[in-house]
């Protein structure tokens, strides 16, 4: 009976065009709600032209192959997470600097600012739908609170990619593990720490296992991630979805950007409530951490020349309008 | 042929050891407090070349299994029809992966893609794989030339 | 008829079909896959999924360690400790008929605790229990299924993927689903200990009774296993202090093996040759099976059949047990054609509000699910750990592993039955922490 289910189950397919969208995020996850209400969004706003499939979780496409499978047209559209390809976004690595990341909402803003200033070639074999990043990334500790650099000599933290070259320049041992495994391991004692945005203490119940989150919001990193489609299937549509498609991404942007800092306070609350405390540093303390992490900056800026690819303009560039963003002058229509 | 086969699963081989000798220098490296940072990227790429390169010994130690219910109440004529489709069919399949691969290997390169931590290319990988593939479906040709030849190999 | 669920069931019944040609399981799997994909996309992006998945596969952090453990038990077996492994347990349990088979359930268990992994758990004790019970005169229906129903103990046994995606997915506490899996992990064992003494009491001569030891002969026969008792205890130790994830316990159990061995002068040049290469044919034949798993996986994703499937129940209004049967049978049948990660992820957001809303406990429901799907890794027509068994000991006939396993399968239905009676059994530990 369910085959006969399945086999009279009304397809609406009048006319329209058919598209795929694989997204990293777990179903459930704010981050894949709002993908599929764009693209409920994107069918409404279409008038029927456009259809979408949706995917969370990695089910059609896993994480790191998402933007090569929007490229090759395995998936219509995709959105993952930029550094699951290192070295293959080499300007746009920028938003994943400890630059002293204050929110998502400015994180997301001031990273579709960097895209559509300096237009990176490294993205231009898709349609770059819009971007975000995630809030403020800190350090989270077991048993050991951590309120100088001192405190965090010799720990074992848990960091991904370009992460782990700061975790070492602030003295701590960077060690890598698939995030599947952290739980386990931070429960178990194998690392003593990790380091992510106070969302994964709810999202991947890391709050359960840490005791300590070092609130060092002058050295918070931010991770980006985009939302991007295969340009064939772009510019087969007619200019009516393509403009109606664009609306709709200016919008969706600033509801990543506002989801990830609501999902920082359920983070943040769902941690409280586990019996953590949370502990900011002092100025003089954040200086020397901020003099610590000049390697990190210069690696990128090193980098980025030899792909010549002008990284240090987009640094200055985010430092400019982070200056900014402090003096309340921050100004995007992102924002 | 043979000898081919014979010398990439002993470069497997060597694989093998290496991923269990960096796994433990990490281990151990880890208990006075100098993890191997990255080793995991270093075991991962291990264990694609360590595939890839046992791809045509496997195949022709008949290491995959099949279902051979059906097949074994077949004629031999009837087994030799089918066993020589299934060789076409095989070869050009693992050429296709082969040249894919190769081309992947390609397009990695270009775009400078390289592991999370180590920052490792991975296009030498790739064709490494690419190799294990092409070679394989070389393995499947000379197979399907047997048993033109003489007939099914049971 | 929608296009792409159509083309879904075209695609099971071909690959079902390619199957009786005798083609490696794995190719055939890729092969459907892809030419599933590229009638639903186009030939780019089919042969973009081929290179993309195989390489995915082959450069998984995740499935590197089934080499390493595989690499572990073939040691054993070329140096003789497994021999006097299954000694030991022959002197302990030999009296009892299927014994043996009994302790491999056993180490199945104790082995889930280190790996996360029921393909890697099927692979390892496969290459250590096997050749052993069959050393004995074990009847290799017996000898076979007990190895490949054994290692779906692990998917219950902390650490496991299955639980922890499936919290994520769920929002529930992790380490509350953990705890919720080992009396149940602990009550399929036992289920499985009295399926083989019900199997071997009518079928005496799947598992032959032996003498009976003195306690001396035993004592000395455990005496004899010291290292392999130091290797656990270093192995699971490290663990549980946190000197290494599960997933490096392998690299670990291996070398300490491997040292051992030398030391003793067990394992000659010729033997270890032996052991490297049967290690290298066994993982590749395990990791091209779950490439071909993988393509053919993503096939069937991108046909949508699982989530109209699971959409469909959503729209019942039915009672609420026949919609927990429901959803039941659907993973029983989705496991046998996807893994089950795949399926829970694709499914589980549509099921769990359905089964929250009937009342029902998603911790009780996480551990049903994952009993459900260790049924689906051992019945045809793609079971995993099935055509892993048969990939060591290739001159079992496929039907005899498939009827092997049919007491585990009726254990596991009982066990599901027990659990749907009494959820307690999952939940009261959980509760307790709390
Ligand atoms: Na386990
Ligand atoms: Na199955």
């Amino acid at each position: 009976f369910l085959l006969s289910g399945l086999v009279f189950s009304e397809n609406v397919q009048a006319g329209g065009v058919n598209l795929t969208y694989s997204n990293f995020f777990p179903p459930g996850h704010i981050q894949s709600v709002l993908a599929e209400s764009w693209c409920k969004e994107v069918e409404a706003r279409t008038n029927g032209e456009v259809k979408i499939s949706y995917f969370g979780g990695n089910t059609l496409v896993k994480a790191a192959q998402i933007y090569d499978g929007v490229v090759t047209g395995r998936t219509d559209i995709g959105m993952s997470c930029l550094l699951y390809t290192r070295g293959r976004f080499p300007l746009m690595d920028v938003i994943n600097l400890p630059f002293g990341n204050p929110s998502g909402k400015f994180a997301t803003a001031v990273f579709n600012e960097v895209y559509n200033k300096f237009q990176p070639t490294e993205l231009a074999d898709t349609k770059v739908l819009y971007l975000h990043a995630h809030g403020p990334g800190l350090i989270h500790t077991q048993k050991k609170n951590v309120t100088s650099m001192a405190d965090l000599k010799g720990l074992k933290i848990r960091s991904t990619g370009s992460i782990a070259g700061m975790i070492k320049a602030l003295g701590a041992i960077p060690v890598s593990m698939p995030m599947p495994e952290v739980y386990q391991a931070l429960q178990k004692g194998v690392v003593q720490g990790a380091i992510y945005p106070e969302e994964t203490n709810k999202g991947w119940k890391m709050g359960e296992v840490i005791d300590y989150s070092v609130v060092s919001y002058p050295t918070a990193y931010s991770v980006g991630f985009f939302a991007v489609m295969n340009k064939d299937k772009w510019n087969a549509l007619s200019q009516e979805a393509r403009d109606a498609i664009d609306a709709i991404n200016m919008e969706w942007a600033i509801k990543h950007g506002d989801a990830w800092d609501t999902s920082d306070y359920e983070g943040i609350r769902f941690s409280l409530a586990q019996g953590n405390s949370m502990t900011g540093i002092d100025p003089d303390e954040a200086a020397k951490w901020k003099a610590a992490l000049e390697p990190v900056f210069d690696d990128y800026i090193e980098k980025t020349e030899k792909r010549a690819v002008p990284g240090k303009d987009a640094l200055d560039f985010l430092n400019k309008q982070l200056k900014l963003y402090h003096n309340g002058e921050f100004q995007s229509q992102y924002y | 042929m043979n000898k081919v086969a014979v010398f990439m699963k002993k470069v497997s081989g060597v694989m093998l050891v290496a991923m269990m000798l960096v796994t433990c220098l990490d281990v151990g490296g880890n208990i006075f407090g100098h993890p191997l940072l990255g080793s995991e990227e270093i075991v991962s790429l291990l264990a694609a070349l360590l595939i890839a390169f046992t791809l045509p010994a496997a195949h022709q130690e008949r290491a995959h299994i099949g279902v051979d219910m059906l097949y074994l109440r077949f004629s031999p004529r009837t087994k030799k029809i089918n066993d020589s489709i299934l060789c076409v069919i095989t070869a050009i399949f693992f050429s296709l992966v082969s040249w894919e691969c190769f081309k992947y290997a390609g397009d990695l390169k270009r775009i400078g893609q390289v592991t999370a931590v180590l920052e490792l290319p991975i296009y030498y990988i790739l064709y490494a794989v690419s190799a294990g593939c092409g070679f394989l479906s070389l393995v499947v040709v000379s197979q399907l030339l047997k048993i033109i030849r003489e007939g099914s190999h049971e | 008829m929608n296009e792409f669920v159509m083309a879904g069931f075209v695609g099971i019944t071909v690959l079902i079909l390619f199957f009786f040609t005798r083609i490696a399981v794995a190719y055939a799997m890729a092969i459907v896959g892809f030419l599933g994909y590229w009638y639903l996309t186009n030939l780019t992006a089919a042969l973009a999924l081929l290179s993309r998945d195989m390489f995915d596969v082959f450069s998984s952090y995740g499935l590197a360690l089934v080499p390493l453990f595989v690499f572990m038990g073939f040691i054993a077996f070329y140096s003789g400790i497994s021999a006097k492994l299954y000694d030991m347990a022959y002197k302990f349990m030999g009296r009892v008929r299927g014994g043996l088979a009994m302790a491999t359930v056993a180490a199945c268990t104790a082995f889930g605790a280190i790996c996360g992994s029921t393909t890697a758990t099927a692979a390892t004790m496969g290459t250590i229990g096997l050749p052993e019970m069959r050393r004995y005169k074990y009847g290799n229906r017996l000898a076979a299924g007990c190895v490949a129903s054994g290692g779906g103990i692990g998917a219950l046994m902390p650490p496991s993927v299955i639980l922890i995606i499936y919290g994520i997915l769920t929002q529930i506490s992790i380490g509350k689903l953990f705890m919720a899996g080992i009396v149940p992990a602990f009550l399929i064992a036992g289920l499985f200990i009295v399926a083989i003494f019900i199997y071997c009491t009518i079928y005496p001569e799947q598992g032959a009774r032996g003498e009976e030891f003195s306690v001396m002969e035993r004592l000395k026969a455990l005496a004899d296993i010291w290292e392999t008792i130091l290797v656990f205890m270093v192995v699971m130790g490290g663990m549980f202090f946190g000197v290494f994830t599960p997933t490096k316990a392998g690299a670990v159990g291996a070398f300490a093996l491997l040292v051992i061995a030398v030391i003793q002068k067990k394992i000659s040049w010729e033997n270890f040759q032996r052991a490297v290469f049967d290690t290298l044919k066994t993982s590749c034949m395990v990791i091209m099976l779950v490439a071909g798993a993988t393509i053919f996986g993503h096939f069937l994703a991108l046909t949508r059949i699982p989530m109209e499937g699971a959409n469909l129940v959503a729209t019942l209004d039915w009672p609420s047990w026949a919609v927990i049967f429901i959803i039941c049978f659907i993973y029983l049948v989705g496991g046998c054609f996807i893994d089950a990660l795949a399926l829970i992820t694709l499914t589980i957001p549509i099921f769990y509000p359905i089964v929250s809303s009937l009342g029902y406990d998603l911790v009780w429901f996480g551990v049903i699910i994952v009993l459900i799907t260790q049924l689906g890794i051992i019945t045809p027509p793609v079971g995993v750990n099935v055509y892993i068994v048969k990939g060591i000991e290739p001159d079992i006939p496929l039907e005899e592993i498939f009827i092997g396993v049919i007491p585990f399968v009726i254990a596991l239905i009982v066990g599901i039955m027990i659990m749907v009676a009494f959820p307690s059994i999952a939940t009261f530990l959980p509760d307790l922490v709390r």
